[in-house]
């Protein structure tokens, strides 16, 4: 019982978008086990260039197996329609929105964080439209819906997120010498607890005793580290049909 | 229900161990749903160049995951915790891991003896290159020395300590077979058939389910995934809310 996730996450890290995910349907139960979360907006390039580390998908009978392994990460949380905006290496220059997630965290509550987060993995992933740019970034800030939920229709109700003002702030934020800075000291941050690569995970236990863990496919790990109880994965007999 | 598991593996690739681990573990299961396993020897290194996967840089950060945190965890997760290559020096898993000879004795085992006793030299031949203490069967000294000490039986777990599988004359003639051209030639074809694929590492699995689409899968850490693609029932994994506190007795 207890302890603190932090995770490193940048929105052009496929298994970063599954991380969050497997974050947002988790929550409740790390709350029940007195887990605290805290995600990070940080910067994939940067922990790339900072550690020395190249994107596996350079290698191209990598590339051709994310297909397989990115679909079924994707079905196994029931998140649909989640492929590839064009050149990765392209949309993978996520400086601004970066900046602008290091700031909403900032200036807005956790759950405004937390929609602002998914619908810009969701614009990226989904909708295809990478707010790399203020203005495509202004124009993903204005559309979010104000209770934009992952896994559940589109709400009937115009309502957004952010006012126009907000999105101005926020747009202003991201020319901030000391928004551009926290970014910065968070990729210096990541780097210094071992980075090498996104999503990266750094778990503290209720002792206070921190250990990393790397990708959206360690979960029982972290469990055991913080001594949570879980179910492992397990194969079953045959079930009998019903008749 | 039915389908079948093509296991390509090295015996050199710790992931390999750990995945082999796991389906042997399963065998039994999988067959109950009709799932046929077969493993298959491929060079590694090779396939590992030919991919374009090949590191020839080392990135400091990974390394140390790997070595303090990452391989701890699996290993203690597949319960080897002590499994290390022979000479414990990542750098030198290079040399030591050049293990065509014991891929090829695999091969031989596979044509001069049961899939039992196949799948069971599979097994001592991991153990051997892992677990202390480790021998050098890329070697053919160790190897066959590794050959001639293997038990009877070894995956049924029930040993007397006093029957071996093989014969001398058999080690000979699986030795002997080894060293064919044939032999080289059907390893460097496994490989060949890996790479064909889309196969960059080890262990690699080519899964067919009951209605016939075959997918690959990479990995000790993509069961879950394998089995939902199989159609086989199985418990994800699964965070559970704290244990409720033991009620107080009520006083009248």
């Amino acid at each position: 019982m207890g302890g603190k996730i932090e995770c490193y996450l940048d929105i052009a890290s496929y298994y970063s978008y599954i991380t969050f995910v497997q974050l947002q349907q988790t929550k409740e139960l790390l709350k029940q086990n007195e887990v605290e979360v805290d995600i990070h907006p940080v910067l994939i390039g940067g922990i790339n260039a900072g550690s020395g580390n190249r994107p596996p998908w350079l290698v191209p009978a990598k590339a051709k197996h994310s297909k397989y392994d990115s679909k079924r990460a994707a079905g196994a949380l029931g998140l649909k329609n989640v492929t590839v905006p064009g050149d990765l290496m392209e949309a993978g220059k996520t400086l601004v929105p970066m900046r602008a997630m290091t700031y909403i965290k900032s200036a807005f509550p956790g759950d405004v964080f937390t929609t602002a987060f998914a619908y810009l993995f969701h614009s990226f992933w989904t909708l295809h439209k990478v707010p790399n740019s203020v203005p495509v970034l202004g124009e993903v800030l204005s559309e979010i819906p104000a209770h934009f939920q992952l896994d559940a229709p589109p709400p009937p109700s115009p309502a957004k997120l952010f006012t126009p003002e907000q999105v101005a702030q926020i747009l202003a934020g991201t020319s901030a010498a000391e928004v551009k800075g926290a970014l910065k000291a968070r990729v210096d941050e990541a780097l210094g607890r071992g980075a090498f690569g996104a999503p990266w995970i750094w778990v503290t236990d209720a002792q206070g005793c921190s250990e990393p863990f790397f990708g959206s496919d360690r979960w029982h790990f972290v469990y055991d580290f913080l001594g949570l109880p879980y179910q492992q994965m397990r194969l079953l007999p045959p079930q009998k049909a019903r008749l | 229900m039915g389908g079948h598991i093509d296991f390509y593996t090295d015996l050199n690739s710790i992931y390999g161990y750990l995945g082999f681990i796991h389906v042997l573990e399963h065998l039994e299961a999988l067959r109950s749903y009709g799932v046929g396993v077969d493993f298959h020897p491929v060079y590694l290194p090779d396939l590992q160049q030919r991919s374009g996967n090949r590191v020839i840089w080392t990135v400091k950060a990974r390394q140390h995951w790997l070595e303090n945190y990452e391989l701890p965890r699996s290993k203690r997760d597949f319960g080897v915790p002590e499994a290390n290559p022979p000479d414990s020096d990542l750098n030198n898993l290079f040399r030591v891991g050049q293990t065509q000879l014991p891929l090829r004795a695999l091969l031989a085992v596979r044509k001069l003896h049961s899939v039992r006793v196949y799948n069971s030299v599979w097994h001592w031949l991991y153990r051997s290159f892992w677990t202390p203490p480790q021998q050098c069967i890329k070697d053919e000294a160790p190897l066959r020395e590794a050959l001639q000490d293997m038990p009877l039986d070894f995956s049924s777990g029930v040993h007397d300590n006093e029957s071996r599988q093989f014969s001398s004359g058999e080690v000979d003639g699986i030795i002997s077979l080894a060293k064919e051209q044939k032999t080289k030639e059907q390893l460097r074809k496994n490989t060949d058939e890996a790479l064909r694929q889309g196969a960059f590492g080890a262990p690699w699995m080519m899964v067919r389910n009951s209605a016939g689409v075959v997918e690959p899968f990479f990995g000790s850490d993509r069961f879950a995934q394998m089995y939902e693609f199989l159609g086989l029932s199985y418990s994800p994994l699964k965070l559970l809310p704290p244990p409720k506190p033991k009620p107080t007795p009520s006083h009248l």
